[in-house]
């Protein structure tokens, strides 16, 4: 008996932990964003530096801020209005954190050429639709003319993070040495293993046990397998068919794994084609 | 003696179980109408920050194109109309007009290359287009809010409560089709 519980728990915690993981899959009309989350390199037009430098500025923004900005190229995104489909997919990720909104979402449609800087309601003050229209003029649209999209998205991408730096009181973390514009030459650090996340994950996973040992213990369990079966996914099975395999819980690439924190943003930023 | 006792306790039962259920569906009802009324006043927040801009787009263009006074005239009576809006209906209608009197003004710029490479103006341009993208958002957002909210009154059971307490019907935020004329803003940013 008591066995079997113990062992019921842990199904649960790890049903409640792929929720977590996996909650950007369930939607089918956005793509999943990479492990990653920082970087979606989905027209893949970014080289193995520029990807690497995003990586590493973006997870060190977060870590001293909690702002979060993710860099999503594609080939084409059909017949939908650009601002609507950059919207649906910055809310289908919950970029930036919830409660603060304070994301930005780089994207560029290389195949449609054009590219829009979408900004969370919390960060609209400092990142006006103006500042990224001309951020993106500036440091974008003239490298994305000559096909050079690396450099132009590393360039904007390290303007907008200066401008989160300089709105969140971090005038010494600013990147790219002010000259974006320039032949870039970033340091090339390996990407320090972070422990916030695993921090995050292990509040999470404390919560899960409180709630679960809670609801086993007073509604026997009632609430969990209410929760499970609404999904309308056939209980556990489908939770463990379905999720992407995140790798989180499998090899030992335990910190670098990343999701949205829930943010959502309104309509804010601009676009421009080439 | 003991049957009547039962009978009681059961119809007790039944009867708090009800109320709970009442109390429950008002609570509900109650909750999706708020958030309707946020959704409007998100509208209405965007709506006030184009009227903001649009003193200073004005005055931009009017600089390089004083004497195109019919659109400028056409923009101040489209703003008055949706400051005196009241419904939303009248305010879905008068938003729609400023939207086409903008459209106007930005595509009677298009004629003045002086203008359009005017750092003020690009800034302005972008702010514009950035409101006029969030006025369709919180649009969008109110109309799935105000759908959600009139689907949960006419449902049954819960259109009983609904209509014992007097729910009324959330408008949509549409103007007519013909009001509509899409300003795509976002059209002259190219080449």
């Amino acid at each position: 008996m008591k066995c079997m519980k113990d062992l019921r728990i842990v199904i649960f915690i790890f049903a409640i932990a792929l929720l977590f993981a996996a909650c950007s899959a369930v939607q089918d009309s956005y793509p999943a964003h990479t492990e990653a989350f920082y970087v979606n390199d989905y027209a893949d037009v970014l080289d193995a530096d520029a990807e690497e430098h995003i990586l590493r500025v973006a997870r060190e923004l977060e870590d001293i801020t909690t702002a979060q900005v993710v860099v999503v190229t594609m080939a084409g995104i059909g017949d939908v209005p650009l601002e609507e489909y950059t919207l649906g997919l910055f809310r289908d990720w919950g970029i930036g954190q919830k409660g603060e909104d304070n994301g930005v979402l780089i994207f560029v449609d290389v195949k449609g050429r054009q590219s829009r800087i979408e900004v969370g309601y919390g960060l609209e003050g400092v990142l006006t639709d103006g500042k990224t229209g001309r951020i993106q003029d500036k440091y974008m649209i003239p490298h994305f003319r000559q096909g050079r999209y690396s450099q132009g998205i590393v360039a904007g991408f390290d303007a907008i993070v200066n401008e989160i730096y300089l709105e969140y009181g971090y005038p010494d973390k600013l990147v790219g040495d002010g000259k974006p514009l320039e032949e870039p030459t970033w340091p090339y650090e390996q990407p320090e293993e972070d422990d916030s996340s695993l921090a995050r994950f292990i509040v999470w996973l404390v919560l899960a046990i409180v709630f679960i040992s809670f609801d086993l213990a007073v509604f026997r369990g009632a609430i969990i397998s209410t929760l499970l079966r609404s999904r309308g996914r056939g209980g556990y099975g489908g939770w463990f068919g379905s999720g992407p395999k995140s790798g989180s819980f499998g090899g030992g690439s335990f910190g670098s794994g990343r999701f949205g924190g829930g943010g959502s943003a309104g309509g804010g930023g601009s676009s421009r084609r080439w | 003696m003991k049957n009547w006792v039962k009978a009681v306790l059961v119809i007790g039962v039944v009867l708090i179980l009800l109320i709970i259920w009442v109390i429950n569906g008002y609570n509900g009802l109650v909750a999706k109408s708020e958030e309707v009324q946020t959704a409007l006043s998100q509208i209405d927040n965007q709506l006030q920050r184009r009227n903001d801009l649009i003193p200073n787009l004005v005055q931009t263009v009017k600089k390089y194109a004083a004497h195109e006074s019919e659109v400028f005239a056409q923009i101040a009576e489209a703003r008055a109309k949706l400051a005196g809006a009241t419904t939303v209906e009248s305010m879905a209608q008068a938003d729609a007009e400023v939207a086409s009197a903008l459209s106007r003004l930005l595509a009677i710029a298009e004629n003045y290359p002086e203008l359009k490479a005017n750092e003020n103006f690009i800034q302005l341009q972008d702010e514009l287009a950035g409101t006029e993208n969030r006025i369709a958002v919180a649009r969008r957002d109110y109309n799935e809010k105000a759908r959600e909210y009139n689907t949960a009154i006419r449902r049954f059971p819960t259109n009983i409560i609904a209509s014992i307490f007097g729910f009324e019907r959330a408008e949509y935020f549409e103007a007519s089709e013909d009001a509509r004329q899409a300003p795509d803003v976002g059209e002259l940013f190219g080449d």
